[in-house]
C-alpha cells in the first residue's frame, strides 16, 4: 500500500501540469485535499485499482470522471457527484466503508467550488527529471591513474577503467589470448566459429593490426548481417508464419515476410545508418527515396506487418485496434525504450505518456493498413501484399501495357474487316449450306459424309459446321472431373470443367452443412460456380414433348466477399434459343425464379431448358446454391433432388440433368433473326424444297443484318473462319499479345508492409484522427486527438502538421539527431550484445521502472558519437571491439559479482542458432547462402536464421534453446539449462548426423591419433588439446573405428566448452 | 550474445517445463530424492501463501465455445420465443445479426441430489453432476476465438502474458523434476497455440509443453544402454577438465548435471506418459478404444497419469474426435443438431471417467477440474441451426480440490443472454482457482519491465460462494 500510495502521488504530481493555481489554492489543495484524495480515494481510484472507470489522481481524471460520468462540475458542489457522494446523500456512498470525516466532506466541497485548483508541486514534473529524457551530452572523457591508462585503448576504457578504479577493483584486467579472442569476437560478429586456418592465420600475425584487421574482414563477412540482424528481428517480434495452420497457404498469413528479413540483414551489411534504418521501417513507403530503393522501402515497413494481434473473426474493430497497439508497443520498446502501449487504457502510470498522447500517434497507426481488408466475419484478415516493381520493372510494364492495347487494336480492326467480307458472304452463301447442312443431318451426319458433301458441293466447311451446330441446342463442355472430400469434407463432391476450377458444380450429400472457405452449404444443396472466363449452366435436356412449368431459386452461398452473380434461364432448341428470364443478383442475396409469375412453355424432346449462372464483375466468390423443378403434365424433375439421389456419377450428368461450362455468352438474337430461325426449323418439318430454300435464305439476310451471329462466332473465335492462308499475319499478332499477356499475368513478387490510408472499407479508411478509447475501448469514445508525437520528449522542431498518415513525420520525430532515446537506445543495445548486459539493463525501458545506466557517461559518450559519425553500426562495434575493456579476460571479481563495472569479460552461452551453425560448420556442411524464403526443413544446411519460424509453434529445437517468443518483442533471451537439451544433443538423429560428417572430416585428415584428436578439437574449439584431454579422447576412438571417433565427435558437441564462450 | 547468469542466478536454469537441477540433482543420484532444496530453482516447491485446498488443475478446454443454452442452461422461454426476436437490444459487440430465439433441440433432465439441469448430449457427466460444482454466469470479454482463449488462459485478450499453468509452476514449483510440471495435451492446435500455455515473461521453466502426438509424447527419447552410458563418462571427464578454474561458474555444473537427469529422464518419462500400462477395466472406464471417445478418452487417461506423478497442471484441449480435427471443433456456428451431439458424445464418458477414476483413487479431492470452452453461444440463431459467440454469459464447471460439489452458482437471464445473477468473470475464475492452489491472486507477482504483474491484471475476486 505504502509503495503504491506514493506512486500515486508522484503520478498526481506530472499529471497535474494544467492548473497552477494562486499559492493559497496550492496551499488548501496540499494540506487539505491531497491527503483525502491520496488516502481515501486513490487506493480504488487510482493508478492501480480504476474501479468504476475514474481516476482520482489527476485534475484531468477528475473531470473526465468515470462510467457515470464527471465527477465534478467545477464551482458547483451541490450538482458535483464527487461532492454528493461523499455527503452520503444519494444513492452512491462514498468511500464504501469508512466515511469521510464532515470537515474533510466540507474540504472537498470548497475544493470543487474553487473550481478544482490542482497544482504541480514540482515544475517540469518527473518528465524533467527522467535521465533518458534529457539531452544526450557529450561527456569528458575522464582522467585515468597512469597505471589505469597504460592498459587503455580508447576513450572506452577511460570510461570504464575510472569506476573499476574508484572502486578499487584494479587487478587483475588481464587480456584474453588470442585463441579465446578469435573465437569471442568471430562469435560475436558472425555467429559461427572460427577455422583453424582463421585462428593459425590471427596467432601467427604478430604485425601491429591484427587485431584490428580482423575485426575488419568480420564485419565485411556476409555473416555479420546474419547474426546481428537476428538481433533486430528479435526486437520486432519477426516471424515467417503467424500460425501453423496456415503456414504458406494463405493470405491471412504472412507469406511474404522473409523478404523483410533479408532487408534487415542486407542493411546491416550495408552499414546502412540507423536512422535511416529506422524511418524505413516506419515510412519507407512514402519516404523520399531515390528510385533504386524504393522498393526497399516497402519492403522495410514490414516491421509494422509481422504483427501479433488476434485474427479477428467475428469483431473487425478490435481487430484493427489491436494492431494499431501492437504496432505502438514494437516501435515504443524497440526505437524508444519506452512502454508506450500502456496508455491505451489509462494515463502512464509510471512514466509521463498520457492516453492523450497515446492516441495521439495512434491515429498515424489507424490511418495507415497492412490488411487488404478486414475479412469475412467468420475468418482472419487477408494481409495486403504489396507487389514490388523496381523502376524498371515499371517501366517495362507501362511499355507491355501500350504494345498490348495497340496489338488489340490491330487484331480488333482486322477482325472487323474480315467480319464484314465474311458477313457479306454469309448473305450469298449462308442459304446454300443451311440446306447442306439439313440435308447432311437428316441423313445421319458423320465426318466423311461431311468432307464429301463440302468437297463436292464447294461448301466451306466451317460455315457448313455452324449451321449444323446451330441445329443443336446450345450447348458446352459437361463438367468431367469428378472430385469427392472436396477441402477434405467426407460428403462434399465436386464436378469441375476439364481444364480449369470454376466452373464447378458442388454437391453437399451430407444432411448436415459444410463449411468450407468462406463457404456455408446447406445440407443437401448443390451449388454452381461460375468461372473467370465461361459461364456455368444447370441444363436439363427434355425427355418429352410436353407443356412445362419452371420454378426455381438461385442464392449465393457465399455472402462474405465477392459482388454477387447474374443468371439467364433459357430455352435452347433448334433453332436458337431464347431467354426466359434473367436478373442479376447482389451479394448474399437470392433471386426466386417462376414467381411471381409462372414460367410455362412447350418444349420438345431435346430441347434444353438452360440455368446459366455467370459472375459479375468479379468470379471468385460466387459459389451459387441452385434449386431449379420443372413440372410436366406426367412428371417433374427436380435438380437437387434427383441429383442427390443419384449415386454421384463421374460427369456431371444425371437423368435428363446435366451442368456444363459455356464459353461467352450468346448474343442475344434479334427479333427477326429469331423469326427467321423459328420458321426455318418449321420448315424443316416439312418437305417443302421451295419453302426450305426461303426460309434458309430469310435466316441467311436476317443473320447478315445481325452480324452474322450466330453463324459467325464472336471475335475472339472469328479467327476459325479465315481460311489458314490468310490468317498468317493474324495468328501472328495473336502469338505476340498471348506473349506480352503472359507477361503481364506472370506472378509478381510482393511485400507485407504499410500503406497509407486506414484499412479499405473500415470505419478506419483513409486518414484521420481517433479518439480517445476510453480505458482502451473502442465502443467508448472521447476527445478527438489531433495526430502529434509525445511531447515529453523533446526534440529540436518537431514537426508540426502531418501530412498523410503522419508516418513520415513520425519517423522524421524519431530520428532527430537530437532525439534523447533513440540513439541511446540503440548504442545500449550494441553494446548489450556485445557484454551480454547494457548499460542500461533494462534495454527496453528507459523510464521510470527501468535501471538507470550503471555507466551514464559512457551511454552518452557512444549515443553522441554514433550520431555524429553518421549513425554507423560497424564504426561503433569498432569502437567497442578495440577498447581494452572487450579484449579482458574472464575472470569475475568477488567484489563485482554482476560485473555491473566491466573488470572482467562475461562468460556467456551461445544462442540457438550459433549452437546448430556450429554443428554444421563442424560437419563441414553448413550452407551460408543469403536470404530467400524459411525452410521448414530442420536438416537442411542453411544457417540457423532461414529456419522457419512460425508463432503458433513452440515445440521444437528453437525455442528449447531459448529462441526469441515472437509473439512480443524480445531484448534479451533467457538461457536455459534443462534436461531436453541434453537429451536433443543425445539422441537427436540431426546431431548424429553432424557428429558422423565431423569424424569423416577427421578420419579424411589423416595423421596420427593425437594429429586427429587436435584437428578434432580445434574445429570445436578453436584451441589444441590439453594432454589430459588428448588421453580422455584416446579411451574413446582407442581402437580406430569410424564408429569410435563419431562417439568422439558427438561427445565434443555436448560438452560445455562447445557452447560456452569466454 | 546471452550472458551467463551468475551466482545467485546460475541455478534458474530455465526449461521448457522440466526439471532443472542444481547443486542438489548433481549430488544427489535421485533427482527426485530431495525436491525443493534449492531455493534458486524456479521449479522447486514453493510452499503456498495459505494452506491449499488443491494441489493439482486438470483443465478441459472445450475449444470453439460450448453452447450453454444446449448444455448446461437450460431456458424454456426460448420456446416461446422461438422464431422471434429478443425482446432486448444486443450489445454492439455483437457483429453478425443472429435474430431469432432458437430453443434447443435437445432434452434436459435434472440430476443427483441437487437436481442440476443437465442436457442429455452428457448422460455419462450426467451421472456425476454430485460432483460438480456449475458456474451459469460466467461473463468474458472478447468475441473472438483467439482474444477469447487468451483471456479465458492468461487473463489478457491481446498481448503476451503468462498462462494460468505458468503462473502456477511460478508459484508453487513442481513434484517431479522427472516430468514437465505444465503439461498441454491436444492432438490439434487449438485457437492460436502456444501463446495460450506461455510462459511469456516468466522463466521459461514455466512453460506448457505441448503434447500433439498421443503415441509419441516426448521427444529425444531413446532407451539409454551402455555405450550411450560410457560416452556420458567421457563427457564429464572433459567436461570436468573444463571446469578447472572456473569453479566458481555453478551454471556450468548444472550443465553437466542436465546430462544426468537427461539420461535417467529416458527411463522414467515414457513411464508416465504410458497409458497402455493402465488395466482394461480402467481403459474401458474412460473409453478408450471405442471409436468416438478413443482420442479424448486418451487425453484424459494421460492427464490422470501426469497429475498423479505430481504435473502441477494438465490442459486437456478437445481438438479431435474420430471424425474431425479442428481448433474450433465446438464453434457451432452451423450444424448444431449434428454436431454438438457428437462433440459431446466423444467427450462425455471419457470426462466421466475422469472423475470417477479420479475419486477412487482418492485424487478428486485435491484435483481441480474445470471444464469449459472460451465463451458459449448465442441463445439466437445463426441461420436455421447454429448458434454464434457469446461471451457475455455462459457455463463452466468445476470439480474436485476444494470447491462446493452438487452446487451450481450464477444465473443467465430468462434467454440465457446476459449473466445477471453472481457473475463470474475470467479474472474472479482465475482468482478461485490460485485460491483454491493456495495462492493470493494479488500476492502472486512478477516483475517485468518495471511493473509487477498478475494473472488477474488489477481485478479478480475469490468466490467465496463456491468454496468447499
Amino acid at each position: 500500500m505504502p509503495r503504491f500510495v506514493l506512486a500515486a502521488v508522484v503520478l498526481a504530481a506530472f499529471a497535474a501540469r494544467l492548473n497552477a493555481g494562486p499559492t493559497d489554492d496550492a496551499a488548501f489543495f496540499e494540506s487539505r485535499i491531497r491527503p483525502v484524495l491520496v488516502e481515501k480515494c486513490q487506493s480504488c481510484h487510482g493508478s492501480i485499482k480504476v474501479k468504476g472507470g475514474l481516476r482520482l489522481d489527476s485534475r484531468d481524471g477528475v473531470l473526465r470522471g468515470g462510467d457515470t460520468g464527471p465527477a465534478v462540475i467545477p464551482g458547483d458542489p451541490d450538482a458535483s457527484l464527487l461532492v454528493k457522494a461523499v455527503r452520503r446523500a444519494g444513492h452512491l456512498k462514498m468511500p464504501p466503508k469508512q466515511p469521510l470525516t464532515d470537515r474533510e466532506a466540507a474540504d472537498l466541497a470548497e475544493w470543487v467550488r474553487k473550481k478544482v485548483p490542482w497544482p504541480s508541486d514540482k515544475a517540469g514534473g518527473p518528465a524533467a527529471e527522467l535521465w533518458s529524457l534529457k539531452p544526450v551530452a557529450d561527456p569528458a572523457v575522464p582522467a585515468l591513474s597512469p597505471a589505469s591508462r597504460s592498459g587503455a585503448n580508447n576513450a572506452i576504457d577511460n570510461f570504464i577503467f575510472a569506476k573499476l578504479d574508484a572502486a578499487g577493483i584494479t587487478t587483475p584486467r588481464a587480456a584474453a589470448d588470442r585463441h579465446t579472442l578469435i573465437r569471442r569476437v568471430t562469435f560475436d560478429l558472425t555467429g559461427l566459429p572460427p577455422t583453424p586456418e582463421e585462428v593459425d592465420a590471427f596467432i601467427n600475425d604478430s604485425s601491429p593490426g591484427a587485431y584490428e584487421r580482423l575485426i575488419d574482414r568480420l564485419l565485411a563477412s556476409p555473416a555479420y548481417g546474419q547474426r546481428w540482424g537476428r538481433h533486430w528481428l528479435d526486437l520486432v517480434r519477426y516471424c515467417d508464419s503467424f500460425d501453423a495452420r496456415i503456414t504458406g497457404t494463405s493470405d491471412m498469413d504472412c507469406l511474404d515476410a522473409w523478404r523483410y528479413r533479408d532487408w534487415v540483414v542486407s542493411a546491416l551489411n550495408r552499414d546502412l545508418p540507423y536512422d535511416k534504418f529506422v524511418r524505413m521501417q516506419i515510412a519507407g513507403d512514402v519516404l523520399p527515396l531515390p528510385d533504386a530503393e524504393k522498393t526497399d522501402g516497402i519492403i522495410a515497413t514490414g516491421m509494422l506487418a509481422i504483427g501479433n494481434w488476434g485474427g479477428g473473426d467475428a469483431d473487425k474493430d478490435k481487430l484493427l485496434t489491436d494492431i494499431v497497439d501492437d504496432q505502438i508497443d514494437v516501435v515504443g520498446r524497440s526505437v524508444l525504450g519506452l512502454t508506450l502501449a500502456c496508455a491505451r487504457c489509462h494515463d502512464h502510470k509510471f512514466d509521463p505518456v498520457t492516453t492523450a498522447d497515446y492516441y495521439a500517434l495512434a491515429g498515424v497507426f489507424f490511418s495507415t493498413h497492412i490488411l487488404a481488408n478486414v475479412g469475412p466475419k467468420t475468418n482472419g484478415p487477408p494481409m495486403l501484399r504489396i507487389p514490388l516493381e523496381s523502376p524498371v520493372d515499371v517501366a517495362r510494364r507501362l511499355d507491355l501495357e501500350d504494345r498490348a492495347r495497340a496489338l488489340d487494336k490491330k487484331f480488333a480492326e482486322s477482325l472487323a474487316a474480315r467480319r464484314v467480307t465474311l458477313v457479306k458472304r454469309l448473305r450469298s452463301e449462308l442459304a446454300a449450306h443451311l440446306l447442306a447442312a439439313h440435308d447432311l443431318a437428316e441423313n445421319a451426319a458423320d465426318r466423311a459424309k461431311l468432307a464429301d458433301a463440302t468437297a463436292a458441293r464447294k461448301l466451306d466447311p466451317v460455315l457448313l459446321k455452324a449451321c449444323l451446330d446451330s441445329f443443336r441446342p446450345t450447348g458446352g463442355e459437361v463438367l468431367g472431373r469428378h472430385e469427392t472430400k472436396v477441402h477434405g469434407k467426407p460428403g462434399l463432391h465436386a464436378w469441375r470443367a476439364a481444364k480449369s476450377d470454376p466452373p464447378s458444380l458442388v454437391a453437399n450429400t451430407t444432411a448436415a452443412e459444410i463449411r468450407f472457405l468462406t463457404i456455408r452449404m446447406p445440407p443437401r444443396a448443390v451449388s454452381v460456380h461460375p468461372g473467370p472466363a465461361t459461364d456455368v449452366a444447370v441444363i436439363w435436356t427434355s425427355p418429352v414433348a410436353d407443356e412445362v412449368t419452371i420454378a426455381g431459386r438461385v442464392s449465393d452461398f457465399d455472402p462474405n466477399c465477392g459482388d454477387g452473380f447474374a443468371y439467364d434461364l433459357r430455352l435452347g432448341s433448334p433453332g436458337g434459343s431464347r431467354s426466359l428470364s434473367s436478373a442479376t443478383v447482389d451479394n448474399g442475396k437470392a433471386a426466386e425464379i417462376g414467381k411471381p409469375t409462372a414460367i410455362k412453355l412447350h418444349v420438345a424432346v431435346g430441347d434444353r431448358i438452360e440455368l446459366v449462372v455467370k459472375r459479375r464483375a468479379e468470379y471468385s466468390c460466387d459459389t451459387t446454391g441452385v434449386e431449379l423443378t420443372i413440372r410436366g403434365t406426367g412428371r417433374s424433375w427436380d435438380f437437387a433432388a434427383d441429383w442427390l439421389a443419384a449415386e454421384p456419377p463421374p460427369s456431371a450428368r444425371v437423368g435428363p440433368w446435366s451442368a456444363e461450362e459455356l464459353i461467352g455468352t450468346t448474343t442475344p438474337l434479334t427479333a427477326p433473326l429469331r423469326q427467321a430461325l423459328a420458321d426455318w426449323a418449321e420448315a424443316r418439318r416439312h418437305s417443302d424444297r421451295e419453302r426450305l430454300a426461303r426460309a434458309a435464305q430469310a435466316v441467311a439476310d436476317s443473320a447478315a443484318d445481325a452480324g452474322g451471329s450466330p453463324f459467325l462466332p464472336p471475335d475472339d473465335r472469328l479467327a476459325e473462319f479465315i481460311p489458314s492462308e490468310e490468317r498468317i499475319e493474324l495468328d501472328r499478332v495473336r502469338g505476340e499479345l498471348a506473349a506480352i499477356r503472359k507477361e503481364l499475368a506472370a506472378p509478381k513478387t510482393f511485400a507485407n508492409g504499410a500503406q497509407e490510408g486506414g484499412v479499405p472499407s473500415s470505419p478506419h479508411a483513409g486518414t484521420h484522427d481517433v479518439r480517445v478509447h476510453l480505458r482502451g475501448r473502442y465502443d467508448r469514445l472521447g476527445d478527438l486527438m489531433p495526430r502529434r508525437f509525445p511531447e515529453v520528449i523533446r526534440v529540436s522542431s518537431p514537426p508540426v502538421n502531418v501530412s498523410g498518415s503522419g508516418r513520415k513525420e513520425f519517423a522524421d520525430w524519431l530520428t532527430r539527431p537530437d532525439h534523447p532515446l533513440t540513439s541511446r537506445v540503440i548504442v545500449n543495445r550494441v553494446w548489450q550484445h556485445h557484454f551480454g548486459e547494457g548499460l542500461v539493463r533494462t534495454p527496453s525501458n528507459f523510464g521510470t521502472l527501468g535501471e538507470p545506466p550503471t555507466h551514464p557517461e559512457l551511454l552518452d559518450h557512444l549515443a553522441a558519437k554514433f550520431v555524429r559519425e553518421g549513425w554507423s553500426f560497424k564504426k561503433l562495434h569498432k569502437y567497442i571491439l578495440l577498447s581494452a575493456t572487450y579484449r579482458q579476460a574472464s575472470s569475475p571479481h568477488v567484489k563485482d559479482p554482476d560485473n555491473r563495472l566491466l573488470g572482467s569479460f562475461p562468460r556467456h552461452r551461445l544462442e540457438s542458432e550459433a549452437v546448430r551453425d556450429s554443428l554444421l560448420a563442424a560437419a563441414g556442411k553448413l550452407d551460408v547462402k543469403a536470404g530467400g524464403p524459411a525452410t521448414r526443413d530442420f536438416h537442411s544446411p542453411r544457417r540457423t536464421l532461414y529456419l522457419m519460424t512460425i508463432r503458433s509453434d513452440r515445440t521444437g529445437f528453437g525455442p528449447l534453446f531459448d529462441v526469441a517468443d515472437s509473439t512480443a518483442p524480445v531484448d534479451k533471451r533467457t538461457v536455459s539449462t534443462v534436461a531436453p537439451q541434453a537429451l536433443f544433443l543425445m539422441n537427436h538423429p540431426f546431431v548424429k548426423e553432424q557428429a558422423k560428417a565431423f569424424a569423416a572430416r577427421v578420419l579424411a585428415r589423416g595423421g596420427t591419433e593425437a594429429d586427429r584428436l587436435t584437428f578434432a578439437h580445434r574445429v570445436a574449439f578453436g584451441r589444441p588439446p590439453t594432454d589430459e584431454e588428448l588421453s580422455v579422447g584416446r579411451q574413446i576412438v582407442a581402437g580406430g573405428s569410424r564408429g569410435a571417433w563419431e562417439t568422439w565427435c558427438h561427445l565434443l558437441f555436448e560438452a560445455n566448452e562447445f557452447v560456452v564462450i569466454e | 550474445m546471452s550472458p551467463l547468469p551468475h551466482r545467485r542466478h546460475a541455478l534458474w536454469s530455465f526449461a521448457n517445463g522440466f526439471g532443472v537441477l542444481g547443486l542438489a540433482a548433481l549430488l544427489a543420484e535421485d533427482g527426485r530424492g530431495e525436491p525443493g532444496r534449492s531455493p534458486d530453482d524456479p521449479l522447486t516447491i514453493k510452499p503456498p501463501h495459505f494452506p491449499a485446498k488443491a494441489k493439482r488443475v486438470i483443465f478441459l478446454f472445450m475449444s470453439g465455445g460450448p453452447s450453454h443454452v444446449d448444455l448446461f442452461d437450460p431456458k424454456p422461454k426460448l420456446k416461446d420465443y422461438a422464431g422471434k426476436p429478443l425482446p432486448f437490444e444486443q450489445p454492439k459487440l455483437v457483429r453478425t445479426r443472429t435474430v431469432n430465439c432458437l430453443p434447443t433441440p435437445f432434452k434436459f433432465a435434472k440430476h443427483g441430489a441437487a437436481g442440476i439441469d443437465v442436457s442429455e448430449l452428457f448422460p455419462h457427466v450426467a451421472r456425476r453432476t454430485d460432483d460438480l460444482c456449475v458456474l451459469r454466469g460466467v461473463v468474458a470479454d472478447n468475441i473472438n476465438h483467439n482474444g477469447a482463449c487468451l483471456q479465458m488462459n492468461t487473463g489478457e485478450q491481446a498481448f503476451s502474458r503468462p498462462s494460468l499453468g505458468s503462473w502456477l509452476l511460478y508459484g508453487l514449483g513442481t513434484e517431479n523434476r522427472s516430468l514437465p510440471g505444465f503439461v498441454v495435451i491436444s492432438p490439434s492446435q487449438p485457437a492460436q497455440g502456444a501463446p495460450l500455455w506461455s510462459n511469456s515473461f516468466l522463466p521459461a521453466a514455466f512453460q506448457g509443453t505441448l503434447v500433439s502426438n498421443l503415441a509419441k509424447p516426448i521427444e529425444n527419447i531413446a532407451p539409454p544402454d551402455e555405450a550411450q552410458r560410457r560416452e556420458l563418462d567421457a563427457l564429464r571427464k572433459l567436461n570436468e577438465l573444463h571446469r578447472r578454474g572456473r569453479e566458481e561458474d555453478t551454471l556450468l555444473s548444472a550443465r553437466i548435471a542436465s546430462y544426468e537427469l537427461a539420461f535417467r529422464m529416458q527411463r522414467e518419462a515414457p513411464e508416465a506418459f504410458g497409458i497402455e500400462s493402465e488395466s482394461s477395466k480402467t481403459k474401458a472406464l474412460y473409453g478408450v478404444g471405442e471409436p468416438a471417445t478413443d482420442i479424448f478418452a486418451k487425453q484424459c487417461l494421460m492427464a490422470r497419469r501426469l497429475v498423479e506423478r505430481g504435473v502441477r497442471m494438465v490442459q486437456v484441449y478437445h481438438t479431435q474426435t474420430s471424425k474431425r480435427s479442428s481448433c474450433q471443433l465446438w464453434d457451432q456456428h452451423g450444424g448444431l443438431r449434428a454436431e454438438l451431439p457428437a462433440n459431446c458424445a466423444a467427450t462425455d464418458k471419457p470426462i466421466a471417467g475422469l472423475l470417477t477414476d479420479l475419486k477412487a483413487r482418492g485424487l478428486l479431492k485435491d484435483t481441480l477440474v474445470i471444464w469449459g470452452g472460451e465463451f458459449g453461444r448465442t441463445p439466437t440463431a445463426e441461420g436455421t441451426d447454429g448458434r454464434e459467440h457469446h461471451p457475455f454469459g455462459f457455463t463452466m464447471w468445476l470439480a474436485g480440490g476444494g470447491v462446493k460439489s452438487g452446487f451450481s452458482y450464477g444465473e443467465t437471464d430468462e434467454f440465457g443472454w446476459h449473466a445477471v445473477k453472481n457473475k463470474v468473470h475470467v479474472h474472479d475464475l482465475h482468482a478461485t482457482i490460485l485460491h483454491l492452489m493456495g495462492l493470493d491472486h494479488e500476492k502472486l507477482t512478477f516483475r517485468h519491465a518495471g511493473r509487477d504483474y498478475r494473472l488477474t491484471d488489477v481485478s479478480g475476486r475469490v468466490l467465496d460462494e463456491i468454496l468447499a
